[in-house]
């Protein structure tokens, strides 16, 4: 190797760690959310590799370069004492920047890189127990490929020297002069010869790549590199997913646990300032199981999971009146055709209420889950709301209100409801002047209570007057807030709509409740569940209806007993399109935040909180499915007449089609034949080949043909004698039997290799076996060759 | 010899484990998400070593050139080629490692080794070319090195795994005795001493004794091509012929060590047959150990190869070991190579062959025949207690009193030899 060479791969491992120890610091602090670390040890790397690296002009002495670590460590290690949990691992993180300055400031040698690498590692460990986003998932990747790019080029700036004898690696050792005792191969010692005797007594020798060998560092290295990367990363990936976890809850660094509910309340209080802010944490996962085959339920609209019902109004507040009578049961019978099972699983939340869709099927069989009728809401049992908090935990329930992949918006009521509390409201003229106005615009055939209910509906739905918005609006602070949105400022999120719609409805006599709850809309298709964030809460309107205002066909059914009281409409007045995972994704960044949110919920989901649950829900789950349908003779037939289909219909569409469906999968299979092809050839000549060496298969006849000129080559060999690549075999013999018998004194050594040779040439171009004569003189001058080298 | 693979890991391999044996244990027992995607990407490295560093090696081609002789304390150089024959994958960190372990010679120095491990590393040998390199050292004491057998290995790609592949190439090299220089003064008196002796001229028409065959070189004459062997060759080959000029010489060798059979405390060390060594050895005065060995060895390998450079004489070496042989002819480079192997191996011994050697060296030389004998000790040749039976001989009484003797632990060594350095 040069010294050119030598210089440039140190120059290039100089940065290389720098880089690394700058990413470890960058990574730490973006868990601290402190940058002052991070800026301090950019500033340490940049120095340090112009300064100390490739100027040269300053390193710092043996004495600082212990006394500053000890220095370090003592006016840490208090703070360590004292502190645990979090705390502890941001005061961790702070030393550790302060040791690699150290390092990075002292002469390199082989040790200080190794203790930057390990430093640095520390560190990085340390910021993935601080709770992590995406973001560091890309930095870790990056941190991983230039962790190999850098041990490779240890590996190669070491030179391979062994550890143990590598005394040259010192790092504060005395200059050793040019002529070195104890040489280390590899080019930081290269280019020394040892002084002579030895000092020690050691003989030593130093070696000498050859000059074109360069450094290694060339354009296929950081192919090789770049593909080593991803195969760690793939390795990474399945260790990840497959390791099984034991049950804890997933560490979630310094995030608080339980998650604070923030998008959910059982109250609503309007006329606050202030931007809502929408969260994606996650609330919980619903999958919906048909009752009997327990196979996925196909649902094609949004769904509504109830919390908590609001029943009264004051100025701006919709809470839940205690003295309500009308609180009800969930319905018990239901035709078994419509009962849907919902698995929910929750997060660890600071709340007791439950979420489902409504109405549910009692009895609720599930110990964790208690059905509280007097406020008609699902909450966890004591014994859950003791164990299980700040953890996940799943529960079962029924429900009815799913028929026919729809949510329905209409459901029984199991009892008398006081009518007269659901239509009480203070004077509220402007709201109860709009609705007035709106329903004198309904069709004439429009005149019951749902009709009429409906039509206020669609008119907050479709009224380009009002809109939906989570940023904070001016509001008139001497009238009720509703009454300032319907009339000086229509902007408002779903809890303005939902109230002006119930007050709406009160104020026409139609009596009416707030229901708070989430709306979901976010379909997992791997998991095949909904999904369920905080920015999912919604609230929603449920009118009453007596049975006279009932469609006539319910009434006159079996299910008449059911809805012999009546029934709940649910209304929603928000506008469909601005509330929700879409709409979250189209406000403000647009649709790159909405993707950056997706990767961030992604990451969230699969990586930082993988938890057992989770991990048999998307990797064993989909995996023990996918070997059953591989099993399933059923599923082979059908996928075969999928793709089937898909060829016919795709291949004479048109010349694309007919590429991307024909053309390009039967090349790719073809492909794939011929590389397997030629990888079994390979094997199998590799595997002939091993097979005759050992001389259980027949070696090739045109091996054993010329096998006794091997064998001379061989046994010339052992004497140092080999054929040079521009010398003819009889050239070869006749110049061995010269130097043999120069080296051995007169006798026929001359005749031996020529008269093997010239049998080579007989059996190898001449294409005439040897006799029996022949075979004797080449056997009998081969032997005499093998006593002459000993063999 | 079949390779022989080994796999181990480095310690840094052993402390990589370590740290991520620690991480994956964390990152599982508190379900630390992120510490287990860090675990997975620690392990991956593991895993892609072991594979690598098998492709790494896999067909490679090594091969080792010694030189024919070298002298102690001179530079041996190696010349190291590793050909890659694979059509598309290059080898980095490639290290050859070959292995010298001294197995007869000179006497064992306590302390000092008996082998040495040099190395030769290549970074990168790129897809269907080869590397060359070379190592180089010197081995400071005389004798029969065993070489090899060469070892392959490589750390690539990330220093945690050691793939060694153990290869064939075992050799012997035979490390002659460090010559040192004969002073003028016996210079002159080794010329004055044969003054008037027999002559041989050369005589018209002979071009001297016949020595042996050779090769035809350009110059020599059609009058020496030996037809015979030139007809069962295919190539011309000549005879040569040696014309002795200068007066024979027999060089008797008596490494008398008392201790040579036991341990070799407080001698000096081997590398004494060095330069340093050596004036400092011929300072010191020593009764007994390797030092005066090691410098009646030099002195006689010295006198030889002079004579044998020069030429026109006969040359005979004996060593008084239990075979006590004396070998020689005519000074040519062959002889010398032969002669300066047997320097090269001969060890001090307890015994007393001198006698039998003498009595052999006076049998088998011509009359008129330099006798030195370089010992260890002061010799006297007229002891009659020791020589008595050669002083009974009339015959050879008066050559025996002709024998010159030297004693390599005195330090009248210096008069007539001296180490490269001069002064002794």
């Amino acid at each position: 190797m040069t010294r050119t060479a030598a210089t440039d791969l140190e120059k290039l491992l100089s940065v290389t760690m720098a880089t690394m120890a700058s990413l470890g610091a960058l990574m730490s602090a973006m868990g601290q959310r402190s940058p002052w670390t991070v800026l301090l040890l950019w500033t340490a790397a940049i120095v340090s590799v112009v300064v100390t690296d490739l100027g040269g002009w300053f390193h710092i002495g043996r004495r600082t370069a212990v006394v500053a670590p000890v220095v370090i460590v003592a006016f840490f290690l208090p703070s360590c004492l004292r502190l645990s949990g979090e705390a502890l691992l941001f005061v961790l993180a702070e030393p550790l920047v302060y040791l690699q300055i150290v390092l990075l400031f002292q002469k390199k040698d082989g040790r200080i890189y190794r203790c930057v690498a390990a430093m640095s590692l520390l560190q990085v460990t340390v910021a993935t127990l601080l709770g992590q986003g995406v973001g560091f998932g890309v930095l870790l990747v990056i941190y991983m490929m230039l962790g190999l790019v850098g041990m490779t080029l240890l590996v190669l700036y070491r030179g391979g020297g062994v550890p143990a004898r590598e005394k040259g690696d010192r790092p504060h050792l005395p200059e050793r002069p040019a002529t070195s005792l104890r040489p280390v191969p590899g080019f930081a010692q290269m280019g020394t010869v040892p002084l002579f005797p030895p000092r020690d007594g050691m003989p030593d020798f130093t070696s000498h790549p050859s000059q074109d060998a360069g450094a290694g560092v060339v354009r296929e290295l950081f192919a090789r590199l770049g593909v080593m990367g991803a195969g760690t990363l793939g390795l990474a990936m399945v260790i990840f997913l497959t390791v099984p976890r034991l049950g804890q809850p997933a560490w979630r660094g310094a995030l608080p646990s339980p998650r604070r509910l923030v998008g959910f309340s059982d109250q609503i209080t309007l006329g606050e300032m202030g931007e809502i802010l929408e969260s994606r944490d996650e609330v919980m996962r619903v999958r919906l199981l048909e009752k009997k085959s327990q196979r996925p339920y196909p649902v094609y609209s949004d769904l509504y999971f109830r919390g908590a019902v609001a029943t009264r109004y004051q100025r701006g507040h919709w809470f839940r009146d205690p003295a309500f009578a009308g609180w009800e049961s969930a319905p018990t019978a239901a035709s078994p055709r419509q009962i849907v099972r919902q698995r929910i699983t929750v997060e660890p939340l600071d709340r007791d209420e439950l979420f489902s869709i409504w109405p549910i099927v009692l009895p609720v069989r599930d110990e964790n889950v208690v059905f509280h009728p007097g406020t008609e809401q699902l909450v966890r049992s004591q014994a859950a709301a003791r164990d299980l908090r700040g953890k996940r935990f799943s529960f079962e329930l029924e429900t009815a209100g799913l028929v026919d992949g729809v949510q329905v918006p209409l459901v029984p009521c199991q009892r008398p409801v006081n009518t007269d509390q659901l239509v009480e409201m203070p004077e509220l003229p402007r709201l109860t002047a709009l609705a007035d106005r709106w329903l004198s615009e309904r069709p004439t055939a429009a005149r019951s209570q749902s009709a009429a209910a409906r039509w206020l509906q669609k008119k907050f739905n479709s009224s380009d007057r009002f809109q939906y918005s989570l940023q904070g609006q001016e509001r008139d602070t001497l009238i009720d807030p509703i009454e300032d949105f319907v009339s000086n400022h229509p902007r408002g999120h779903c809890e303005y709509f939902a109230t002006a719609l119930a007050l709406m409805l009160r104020s026409q006599g139609i009596p009416s409740r707030v229901v708070l709850g989430f709306r979901c809309d976010e379909w997992n298709d791997v998991g095949k569940f909904y999904q369920v964030r905080q920015l999912h809460a919604h609230a929603w309107v449920e009118a009453y209806l007596p049975p006279r205002e009932l469609p006539p066909e319910l009434l006159a059914g079996e299910d008449r007993p059911r809805w012999i009281l009546g029934g709940w409409l649910r209304l929603d007045p928000t506008p469909a399109a601005d509330i929700g995972t879409a709409a979250a994704d189209r406000s403000a960044w647009g649709q790159w935040k909405g993707r950056l949110h997706w990767l961030q919920s992604f990451w969230d989901d699969y990586v930082v909180e993988m938890d057992r649950q989770r991990q048999r829900e998307a990797i064993f789950g989909p995996l023990r499915r996918a070997i059953r349908r591989l099993a399933d003779p059923q599923w082979w037939r059908e996928t075969a007449g999928r793709i089937a289909d898909g060829l016919r219909m795709a291949a004479w569409r048109s010349l694309g089609g007919w590429l991307l469906a024909v053309a390009l999968p039967l090349a790719a299979c073809l492909f794939l034949l011929a590389f397997a092809a030629r990888r079994l050839v390979r094997l199998a000549r590799r595997a002939w080949r091993r097979l005759a060496a050992r001389g259980v298969l027949p070696a090739r006849r045109a091996r054993s043909r010329v096998e006794f000129y091997r064998r001379l080559e061989n046994l010339l060999a052992r004497q140092g004698l080999v054929r040079p690549a521009g010398q003819t075999p009889r050239e070869f013999a006749l110049s061995a039997g010269v130097r043999l018998s120069r080296r051995a004194g007169p006798g026929e050594w001359a005749v031996w290799p020529l008269t093997v040779v010239d049998a080579f040439y007989q059996v190898r171009f001449g294409g005439r076996p040897l006799d029996k004569a022949q075979t004797q003189a080449v056997e009998h001058a081969l032997a005499k060759l093998g006593g002459a080298s000993g063999g | 010899m079949r390779p022989r693979r080994q796999t181990r890991f480095t310690r840094e391999g052993w402390y990589y484990l370590l740290v991520f044996a620690m991480v994956f244990g964390a990152a599982l027992v508190r379900e630390v998400n992120l510490l287990m995607v860090l675990a997975g990407m620690l392990a991956g490295p593991l895993l892609i070593s072991r594979f690598v560093a098998f492709q790494m090696l896999r067909g490679l081609v090594v091969r080792r050139r010694l030189p024919q002789g070298v002298c102690a304390g001179d530079l041996l150089l190696a010349n190291v080629t590793v050909g890659n024959p694979r059509p598309r994958l290059g080898s980095w960190a490639v290290l050859v490692e070959d292995k010298i372990v001294r197995q007869k010679g000179a006497a064992a120095t306590a302390g000092a080794p008996e082998s040495a491990q040099p190395s030769v590393f290549f970074p990168y040998v790129a897809a269907g070319r080869a590397g060359r390199g070379t190592y180089r050292g010197r081995l400071a004491r005389r004798g029969r090195y065993r070489v090899g057998p060469l070892r392959i290995s490589t750390r690539f790609p990330f220093g945690l795994l050691r793939n060694r592949i153990t290869l064939g190439g075992m050799t012997t090299l035979t490390v002659l005795p460090r010559l040192g220089r004969l002073t003028k003064r016996w210079m002159t008196r080794h010329h004055e001493s044969f003054t008037g002796t027999r002559r041989r001229e050369r005589r018209p028409g002979c071009e001297g004794d016949f020595y042996g065959l050779r090769p035809w070189q350009r110059g020599d004459s059609r009058r020496w091509i030996h037809w015979r062997t030139t007809a069962r060759t295919g190539g011309l080959m000549v005879r040569q012929f040696e014309q002795p000029r200068n007066p024979d010489l027999a060089v008797l060798v008596d490494l008398w060590q008392p201790d040579a059979a036991g341990s070799a405390k407080g001698d000096s060390p081997i590398f004494a047959t060095t330069p340093d060594h050596a004036s400092h050895a011929a300072r010191v005065p020593a009764k007994t150990g390797t030092v005066p060995v090691e410098l009646a060895v030099r002195f006689a390998a010295t006198v030889v190869a002079d004579l044998c450079r020069r030429g026109g004489s006969n040359v005979y070496l004996g060593l008084a070991d239990p075979e006590s042989r004396l070998t020689g002819g005519p000074a040519s480079a062959p002889l010398l190579q032969e002669l300066m192997e047997r320097l090269a191996l001969v060890e001090g011994q307890p015994g007393d062959p001198l006698p039998q050697l003498l009595q052999q060296a006076l049998r088998q030389t011509e009359p008129g025949t330099e006798i030195v004998l370089v010992a260890t000790r002061p010799i006297d040749v007229a002891d009659p207690n020791r020589f008595g039976r050669l002083a009974a001989d009339l015959a050879r009484r008066s050559a025996l009193r002709q024998i010159r003797t030297v004693d390599a632990s005195s330090p009248e060594l210096a008069l007539h030899f001296r180490t490269e350095r001069g002064e002794p």
